[in-house]
C-alpha cells in the first residue's frame, strides 16, 4: 500500500509543477523553423524586450555569394518599417528587414550570404554587415525626427519600403562615377522607393500614398538622351526617371507638395 | 485517493477492481478529473500562447498578442468544462455500448473508474514542463504522450468495461472505441453531408 500511495502522491506532484512552469512557459519566446526549407537557414528573428536583447551571430551562410561584401547599417525607430533590396542582378541578394514592435527579423529569400551585426542601444542602431556586392547601406534613424538613409555604391536595384517614418533623407553616392544623388522627403505616412542604377543607367521609380504635385524644370534635365517621366499634367503620382547617354550631367527637379527634393548628379 | 491512483500505475489490473468493488466516493473521481485536465490544460494554453506568440510577434503589430492574452485565459476554464463533458459523455455512451451487448454494470461504476483514470494526463505535462530547455522537443513529446496517456487511458478502462459489464474483450473494447469513433465518423461526415444536401443559393 506504501508504494502505491507513493506512486499516487508523485503523480499529483508532477501535475502540480506545471503551476509554476506555466507562468514560464507562457511568455516563453522560441525560435520556430521555417517550413521553407531555402529560407530556413536564412530566418533570423532578433528578439528584444525591457531587460533582453538577443542578436542573432550568424544569419546563414551558404557556400556561394558573389559578389560579396554588402553592409547595411540600419537604424529605425518607427513601428512596421519595412526595407527590401531587391536588386535586379541575379548575384546579387534579396534581403527583407522588419521591425515591429521590438523585433527585427531579417529574412534574405533566395541567396545565402554570411551576415554580422552589432546593436547600439544607445542611439538605436542596428548594423548589419552582408558578404554580398559591392553594395554598402546604410540607414540611420534617430531618436530625433531626422531619419538619415545613405546609400553607397549601388549595383542593382534598391527598393525601399519605409512606412512610417518621417522627414526621411536619402543620399545615394555612387562611388564608380556614376551617380550621386540625394532624396529628401517628409511628412509621409506611406512612402515607396525604387532606385534601379546600373552602370551607368538609371531608373528612379517614386511612389506614395499621397498624390504628389511635380514641376520638372526643363533646364536641369537638359542633355539627357532620355528622361521618361509618367505624368498627368505635371502631377506625378508614379514616376519613373532613367538616366542615359552622357555621365557628366545633373538632374534636379523639386516636388512642389509633399517636401520632395531630389537631385542627382551624374559623373 | 493517492493509493489507488498509484495502485492504477503499479498493478491496474487489481486496482482497477479494487475501485469498481470497493466504490470509493463520486467526489474523489471528479476531482481526480477537474485537477488533472485542469493541469494539462493550463500547461498546454501556455504552451500554445507562447507558440503563437512567437510566430506573430515578429509579423503582427502587439494588438494580436492583446487579443490572445485576454483569450486565452478564458479558453482555460473553457477546457477545463470541456475535459468534465467528455468524461460524463464518454462513460455514458461506453455504458450504453456495453448494454447493448447485454451487460450489466451500472453507470455510476464506469464514471468513477473513469475520473480516476484520468490521471494519465501527468504523462504529456512532463514534456510540457520541459518547454523552456526544448521547445521543439517539448510540443512533439506533448502530442506523442497524450495518445500514449490516452492509450494507457483505454487500457485501464478496458479492464474496467470487462468488469463492470461481464463482457468479453473484444465487447469491451468496442464499448469504449465504438462511441470515439462514431463521434469521429458523424464529425467528419456531416458537414460532407449538409453541404450536398444544402439547396444551391443557400
Amino acid at each position: 500500500m506504501e508504494r502505491e500511495y507513493l506512486a499516487g502522491l508523485a503523480v499529483f506532484i508532477i501535475a502540480l509543477a506545471v503551476l509554476p512552469a506555466s507562468f514560464i512557459i507562457y511568455n516563453h519566446q522560441i525560435q520556430l523553423p521555417s517550413t521553407n526549407s531555402a529560407l530556413a537557414g536564412w530566418l533570423g528573428t532578433i528578439v528584444s524586450n525591457q531587460n533582453q536583447r538577443e542578436l542573432i551571430d550568424n544569419i546563414t551562410i551558404g557556400p556561394d555569394r558573389y559578389p560579396p561584401d554588402v553592409s547595411i547599417n540600419l537604424s529605425i525607430s518607427a513601428a512596421n518599417t519595412v526595407i527590401k533590396i531587391n536588386p535586379t542582378d541575379k548575384h546579387l541578394f534579396q534581403a527583407y528587414i522588419y521591425k515591429t514592435k521590438n523585433v527585427f527579423s531579417f529574412i534574405p529569400p533566395s541567396y545565402n550570404i554570411s551576415s554580422s551585426h552589432t546593436y547600439s542601444e544607445e542611439d538605436n542602431l542596428l548594423t548589419l554587415n552582408l558578404a554580398s556586392t559591392n553594395l554598402i547601406i546604410e540607414i540611420y534613424v534617430g531618436t530625433s525626427n531626422l531619419r538619415y538613409i545613405n546609400i553607397k555604391n549601388i549595383n542593382g536595384m534598391i527598393d525601399l519600403n519605409l512606412t512610417q517614418l518621417i522627414n526621411t533623407s536619402l543620399n545615394i553616392d555612387i562611388t564608380n562615377g556614376i551617380i550621386h544623388g540625394n532624396l529628401t522627403y517628409s511628412d509621409a505616412t506611406e512612402t515607396r522607393w525604387t532606385l534601379n542604377l546600373l552602370n551607368g543607367l538609371g531608373t528612379l521609380n517614386i511612389t506614395t500614398s499621397q498624390r504628389l504635385n511635380i514641376t520638372v524644370d526643363g533646364e536641369v534635365y537638359n542633355g539627357f538622351a532620355s528622361l521618361n517621366l509618367y505624368t498627368e499634367e505635371r502631377k506625378l503620382t508614379n514616376g519613373t526617371l532613367e538616366i542615359m547617354g552622357d555621365k557628366n550631367h545633373s538632374l534636379s527637379f523639386n516636388l512642389k507638395n509633399g517636401n520632395l527634393n531630389i537631385m542627382i548628379t551624374t559623373g | 485517493m493517492f493509493s489507488l491512483i498509484g495502485g492504477l500505475i503499479t498493478y491496474p489490473e487489481q486496482y482497477v477492481k479494487i475501485i469498481i468493488h470497493e466504490d470509493p466516493p463520486f467526489i474523489e473521481a471528479l476531482f481526480t478529473t477537474l485537477f488533472f485536465q485542469a493541469m494539462y490544460t493550463i500547461g498546454l494554453i501556455a504552451m500554445i500562447h507562447s507558440i503563437i506568440n512567437s510566430i506573430i510577434t515578429g509579423l503582427t503589430p502587439s494588438l494580436i498578442t492583446s487579443i490572445l492574452d485576454l483569450f486565452l485565459p478564458v479558453a482555460i476554464p473553457l477546457a477545463i468544462i470541456a475535459g468534465v463533458i467528455i468524461w460524463v459523455v464518454w462513460s455514458a455512451a461506453t455504458h450504453l455500448t456495453a448494454k447493448l451487448f447485454g451487460g450489466t454494470g451500472e453507470y455510476i461504476q464506469i464514471l468513477k473508474l473513469m475520473g480516476f483514470t484520468w490521471f494519465t494526463l501527468t504523462i504529456p505535462i512532463i514534456p510540457i514542463l520541459t518547454y523552456p530547455l526544448a521547445p521543439m522537443a517539448s510540443i512533439i513529446g506533448a502530442i506523442i504522450f497524450t495518445l500514449i496517456s490516452f492509450g494507457w487511458m483505454v487500457y485501464i478502462n478496458y479492464h474496467g468495461v470487462k468488469e463492470i459489464y461481464g463482457v468479453g474483450g473484444s465487447e469491451g473494447l468496442l464499448a469504449l472505441l465504438l462511441p470515439i469513433l462514431l463521434i469521429i465518423i458523424l464529425t467528419a461526415t456531416i458537414p460532407s453531408l449538409l453541404i450536398l444536401f444544402t439547396p444551391m443559393g443557400w
